[in-house]
């Protein structure tokens, strides 16, 4: 059995450094916009560094769209609002083929004409207002990072980021996106109302003609190379079990299913929730100084990677039983380490 | 070893002790719940099972079964270090670093490592994994404890099992002791048939050992060895009452009732004394010591003449005696005094005399069949006959000893002392005989008295003594009242007087269960027929009593000396015969001797005293 080390490898403990100065420093820009909501932008963060696309719920009002373009301020990427209307078309956002002429030669041909899809950061703001051909219309992108039109395939410059935002109350004229399309979101992070305090500062920013700068710390490359210094970060076999046991724990009728989960649960994860939670506790392992990952990293980023991978069925909606609920419960009664014996 | 593996082997230890506890706790519990009910059974139905055996094996089995647990549901080495981080609070990093370590090459896993070998060098693995003592652990005490409680539960025996097993021990205890009671008899018996060499006697104790091993009725093993020991008992009998011993007791008897010499000191008068006395080895001394005094005499050749004459004498003298000794008068008195004629008198003494056996049978059946009409009297006459045979065997001795003794005194006054000595020696030689034969009579009897000890023996502790009687209210103990015996206790003197048992072997007091007993009382049925009577001199006798009354006074027919000597003979028969109980036997000889010897006195102070 050979040595073991004691001293860890510089240049990973000075990449680790950096990964962790970066994150502080992105969120001390939008900070600079966003009170409160540490949370929200601490979910945000983590889907940007893992790759991953984030829906925000929360009724109007709340910042949502703010905060998305104030990460966009503090990061050097290519961003595109798209508004979802019920009338907004696919190729409103992918892009059409148009018929130019050449002056020159006079002849007439087809030209791509791409859409604000073709940006390496994207707002959908009010996403569930479009009709679910126009939602579909992102599927390809958000998964494969490519654009297909006619026959052509585009693919997007990286790194690609989807960010998302939906009104839980009006449902009216509004159409819920499929459990495919919602499958395709790392998180789906539940924007609160603000504090008493968070409300003052607000205020006190808003209405006195202060106007935040934000300055651009971070480029694309930087991104993608935390991305990739996420991915390597190492996970035990049996924290990786936890994580498996939770996903495998919200299908109802499962080996590891609880009795709310048998209840309430129609239709649980598939292993992109899985995979979601791995993904995202290697990003909170990181910034806690950390070259593995823990038991609670996987518990932190439980709710937001699977909350909406998890289906609920009518009985759990007559008794408003929610998502979160059910997640609390797996949480807390699946353990950590199975039972020996 | 690294310091990861110290602290996660000393984590895994302390996993396992802590296991080990919590399931030895369950274990001891359940154990303890089922040595209770176990216990409970117990004492509800009063078996007799090793409780106490039972807990050593019920905390064995617990700590074996809890080793044997732990051992396959052992904490594995990533589990230890897993817990070791949960109880530090690492976020994984042992048991992540563990794992990595030789898995993978990856700098980043060995930042992982490294990051554990810092983490991991603050901590120790006892502070944060301590040995508790579980939960399980306390409810097993509590279980033992109310199984400690439980032994003050008392016996309940609802199938009464404690009365049957006091009944099995009795009955096992009472038949020990009775084998072990018949040991001794059988071991006597044993002696006894080795000494005889008794092919039926040999048949008895194979069948007594027999009996002893596969009965397992004590009353039964107890009766058939009585009834063996009587078989025994009875063929020892039968050889001691033989004809040539009774006729050794016959001339024993008559030596005894002959009249010493007139010189009771001298060398023959000696003799005379010693065959008196049954001491036939002494009475061979002197005969040997008269032999070695003619031989001298003949060898010095200085005979003194008054001496030889003086040994002639008494030569003559004890052979007169001898002869008359021999004589059997008292046969012609019996014989006459049974009824039977002169005529008969005399075939019979003609058929003794002549040793005519097969004529003294057939005189013998002959006054039987003309005494048929009385019972008695024909049993008689039969017991007389063999007493005469046997008065005429030891007369028949006895005159052949007189005959020697004359011949020996004829050839000395010949001045033949050789041939006297020979006559002497073969006088002698009868002696020797009687003695060898007396000496087999003592045999048989010894055996008898060892199986008598051996039956006492056996005997002994039968039967519950009885309660002790209290004093008879009437006579308050005396036995008497108004001069007479006690009426209530019938003059024993205690009360309750007929309490007495029956079913034990030892006489007296012996109380035990009576097969034939009934503790109904008894119906009777009279029935009113003629029956047979015996015929008697004022005719036929209807009822028979006997009843007190005054002595009966009248001349005597016998001459005391006789009457006397006879009556001392029939107690040396009784002593020898009757099995007069030991403890008194010394008694009742030194009262004969005491009256034999005071009436010798008178026969020699004064004749016989006419009527």
């Amino acid at each position: 059995m050979a040595t073991p080390p004691t001293q860890v490898d510089p240049a990973i403990q000075k990449a680790t450094d950096e990964f962790r100065a970066k994150f502080k420093l992105v969120r001390d820009e939008i900070g600079k916009a966003i009170v409160g909501h540490h949370e929200i932008v601490n979910g945000v963060l983590t889907c940007l560094f893992t790759g991953g696309h984030a829906l925000l719920e929360g009724v109007p009002g709340l910042g949502k769209t703010y905060l998305i373009r104030s990460l966009a301020e503090a990061l050097k990427l290519n961003f595109s609002r798209i508004q979802f209307t019920p009338d907004l078309m696919p190729a409103d956002i992918l892009g059409t083929n148009i018929i130019t002429e050449n002056p020159e030669t006079g002849r007439r041909g087809f030209q791509f004409q791409k859409g604000p899809l073709f940006s390496q950061m994207v707002l959908a703001d009010e996403v569930n207002r479009a009709t679910p051909k126009t939602q579909s219309a992102l599927l390809e992108a958000m998964q494969e990072k490519t654009i297909t039109v006619s026959g052509a395939r585009y693919t997007l410059e990286a790194p690609f980021f989807v960010m998302a935002t939906q009104n839980p109350i009006e449902q009216e004229g509004t159409y819920p996106l499929p459990e495919a399309q919602l499958d395709r979101f790392f998180f789906k992070l539940v924007v609160q109302y603000s504090s008493r305090e968070e409300i003052a500062t607000i205020l006190e920013r808003t209405t006195t003609g202060h106007k935040p700068e934000i300055k651009p710390v971070m480029s694309g490359e930087q991104i993608v190379g935390a991305q990739k210094l996420v991915q390597r970060v190492v996970v035990a076999p049996h924290v990786q079990d936890y994580a498996i046991r939770l996903t495998l724990a919200t299908h109802p009728q499962g080996p590891f299913a609880t009795e709310q989960t048998n209840k309430y649960v129609r239709w649980g994860s598939s292993p992109r929730g899985a995979q979601a939670i791995s993904l995202a506790a290697k990003v909170q392992a990181l910034l806690d100084g950390r070259y593995n990952v823990s038991f609670d990293d996987i518990r932190k980023v439980y709710l937001p990677a699977l909350r909406h991978r998890v289906l609920l069925n009518f009985e759990a909606q007559a008794e408003g039983m929610e998502a979160d609920k059910v997640l609390a419960d797996i949480l807390e009664k699946t353990p950590t380490a199975e039972k020996a014996g | 070893m690294s310091i990861i593996e110290q602290q996660v082997r000393v984590a895994q230890r302390r996993l396992w002790l802590n296991r080990w506890l919590h399931l030895w706790g369950w274990w001891l519990a359940g154990a303890a719940v089922a040595w209770l009910l176990v216990w409970i059974n117990v004492r509800l139905f009063a078996l007799r099972w090793p409780m106490g055996w039972g807990a050593v094996a019920g905390v064995a089995v617990s700590l074996i079964g809890s080793m044997v647990c732990m051992i396959i549901a052992r904490d594995s080495r990533d589990r230890a270090a897993a817990a070791l981080d949960e109880a530090a609070g690492l976020k994984e990093r042992i048991s992540t670093g563990l794992h990595v370590w030789n898995n993978s090459d990856d700098p980043f896993a060995q930042a992982v490592v490294a990051d554990a070998q810092r983490a991991v060098a603050g901590i120790t693995a006892r502070a944060f994994i301590p040995i508790r003592l579980p939960r399980s652990l306390s409810v097993s005490a509590i279980c033992v404890l109310v199984g400690v409680l439980s032994l003050l539960l008392p016996e309940f025996d609802l199938l009464k099992k404690r009365e049957t097993r006091a009944n099995d021990a009795a009955k096992l205890a009472e038949l020990n002791k009775v084998r072990s009671a018949v040991a001794k008899p059988i071991s006597t018996v044993q002696k006894i048939a080795e000494k005889t060499e008794d092919p039926n006697l040999a048949k008895e104790l194979k069948a007594l050992e027999e009996a002893a091993k596969r009965e397992t009725d004590p009353s039964i093993i107890r009766r058939e060895t009585a009834k063996r020991l009587d078989k025994v008992e009875d063929a020892l009998k039968a050889r001691a009452e033989s004809e040539k011993f009774q006729a050794l007791s016959e001339t024993k008897k008559r030596f005894k009732q002959m009249p010493s010499m007139d010189d009771p000191k001298g060398q023959l008068g000696q003799l005379l004394e010693s065959l008196k006395k049954g001491d036939f080895k002494q009475a061979q001394e002197q005969i040997k010591k008269a032999q070695e005094q003619l031989a001298k005499n003949a060898r010095d050749g200085k005979t003194d003449p008054e001496k030889a004459a003086e040994m002639e004498k008494q030569l003559k003298e004890l052979a007169e005696k001898i002869q008359k000794a021999a004589e059997d008068k008292q046969s012609e008195r019996d014989l006459k005094n049974a009824g039977a004629s002169e005529a008969d008198v005399k075939r019979v003494l003609d058929a003794l005399a002549k040793q005519d056996k097969e004529q003294l049978e057939k005189l013998a059946k002959e006054l039987s069949e003309r005494m048929k009409n009385n019972p008695q009297m024909k049993e008689q006459m039969e017991k007389l006959i063999n007493k005469m045979q046997t008065r005429q065997d030891a007369g028949k001795q006895m005159k052949e000893m007189a005959d020697k003794m004359a011949e020996a005194c004829k050839n000395a006054q010949q001045g033949d002392t050789q041939a006297a000595q020979d006559a002497l020696g073969q006088a002698g030689q009868m002696l020797n005989d009687m003695e060898k034969m007396e000496q087999n009579l003592n045999d048989v009897e010894s055996q008898l008295s060892e199986l008598s000890d051996a039956r006492e023996e056996m005997n002994e502790g039968d039967g519950e003594p009885k309660e002790e009687q209290s004093e008879c209210e009437a006579c308050k103990g005396k036995g008497q009242k108004d001069g007479g015996e006690c009426g209530k206790c019938n003059g024993t003197g205690k009360n309750g007087g007929k309490g007495g048992g029956k079913g034990g072997l030892k006489h007296g007091h012996g109380k035990g269960s009576d097969p034939f007993e009934t503790t109904d009382e008894m119906k009777v049925d009279y029935v009113n027929r003629r029956e047979k009577s015996q015929q008697g001199s004022g005719g036929s006798v209807i009822g028979q009593e006997y009843i007190k009354s005054g002595q009966l006074k009248k001349a005597s027919q016998t001459e005391l000396y006789d009457a006397a000597l006879a009556a001392e003979a029939e107690a040396t028969d009784s002593l020898d015969k009757e099995r007069i109980p030991r403890a008194y036997r010394r008694a009742v000889r030194s009262y004969f001797d005491r009256f034999g010897e005071q009436t010798k006195e008178a026969g020699t102070t004064s004749q016989p005293a006419g009527k």
